[in-house]
């Protein structure tokens, strides 16, 4: 009856021993991801940032918020794919953009991610910045990157972006 | 003693044999896992440290606090290879910030080997105006640079001098290991553990670059 009971204790411990070090093992993978996830993020802003600010100021410059995409036509215009980068040449092609990028043993060392993102016209109220149904000369994107190997994880980063032009 | 004393005593030596040999191998393997699990601590801290360094120089390609010293940041790049970049930007050399003066800033990747025991880990040289190399020895694997253009297309590399203003975009590509293996049998290649971690972002390679 002792030996059982013993069996039975060493049983348990090795039981918690192991579900540690699984958790351990499970935290240590999450941390990996989640710094790939968080770089993929930025990627995806610091290339936004770098398009034109909206559809209308491409090639030139514009003097009134009117002259900007209305707020609810935020996205690809014709010719434009949402889920092809090459594609996009202004800031708010981001909106309802979608790719999966996948890991490999050579170029991307790593899982494989979900990266989606929306845009919208901003305005601060009192000290909020909040959503505007007009267009404004602020856009905002935020970018959502997820994982199946990062559970119920998601990573979200987002940006401001002015309309600028030099004279 | 009876003939049954002595087999109960057999088997509970047995018994006992057969328990302290899973506590023992238990206790192995969890002296693994630990040094394994500290191994990845350090490699992800390593490479979390690099990445700051690195994301907060190529942040700053092109940047002058005098504007008039470097009027065209898309000349910033002096140099453009697939392990090495040199560009011009203003560090703050003295911890009173950025002085005004167009400093150099020259990252490239030392050779393998010298490391302890990882063969694989190489020094990431930061050279700031030309002054003697200084590096960081955090078990640097692989640091590769692509180099994009405006219409996202990839540039050959070593960039010509005459292609270095239509870079666009940069891709750092980061593998970062232990320089010391976590393995308990650490003098046989084959049974030598190194943690990897691997960091890959690509930035603006000057953030005003455009007239939007």
């Amino acid at each position: 009856m002792m030996s059982v009971l013993a069996v039975g204790m060493l049983a348990t411990v090795m039981l918690t021993v192991n579900t540690n070090v699984q958790d351990n093992n499970n935290a240590v993978q999450m941390s990996q991801y989640r710094i790939m996830a968080s770089s993929l993020a930025t990627s995806t802003i610091q290339r936004a940032t770098g398009l034109a600010f909206d559809q209308n100021t491409v090639n030139c410059n514009v003097t009134s918020t009117s002259s900007l995409t209305a707020a609810g036509a935020l996205g690809v215009e014709t010719g434009e794919i949402d889920s092809v980068e090459n594609t996009f040449n202004d800031f708010d092609d981001y909106n309802r953009f979608h790719k999966w990028v996948k890991g490999d043993s050579i170029f991307f060392r790593s899982a494989d991610f979900y990266v989606h993102s929306t845009v919208d016209y901003v305005q601060i109220t009192g000290n909020a910045i909040v959503t505007s149904a007009s267009p404004t000369y602020t856009k905002r994107i935020t970018v959502y990157v997820s994982s199946p190997y990062m559970a119920t994880d998601t990573i979200t980063a987002s940006t401001l972006y002015s309309y600028w032009y030099f004279r | 003693m009876g003939f049954s004393t002595m087999i109960d005593l057999i088997g509970s030596s047995v018994i006992f044999g057969w328990l302290f040999l899973i506590t023992i191998t238990a206790k192995q393997a969890n002296n693994e896992d630990f040094q394994a699990n500290q191994g990845e601590l350090l490699c992800q801290q390593n490479l979390v440290e690099l990445t700051k360094t690195l994301e907060y120089d190529f942040r700053k390609i092109g940047y002058c606090k005098e504007p008039d010293r470097l009027p065209n940041p898309t000349l910033a790049i002096l140099l453009a290879d697939s392990t090495r970049i040199k560009f011009l930007t203003d560090l703050d050399l003295d911890g009173t910030g950025p002085d005004g003066i167009v400093d150099s800033l020259y990252y490239y990747l030392g050779t393998t080997g010298g490391m302890m025991n990882n063969a694989n880990a190489r020094i990431l040289y930061r050279v700031v105006n030309n002054l003697p190399a200084a590096g960081s020895n955090l078990g640097v694997t692989s640091f590769k640079l692509t180099y994009y253009d405006q219409s996202n297309n990839v540039i050959a590399t070593p960039v010509p001098a005459a292609k270095l203003q239509t870079i666009f975009s940069i891709q750092i590509s980061l593998s970062v290991q232990n320089v010391v293996a976590s393995a308990l049998a650490e003098t046989a290649p084959v049974n030598q553990q190194f943690q990897t971690a691997f960091y890959q972002q690509r930035r603006l390679s000057t953030v005003n670059y455009l007239n939007r």
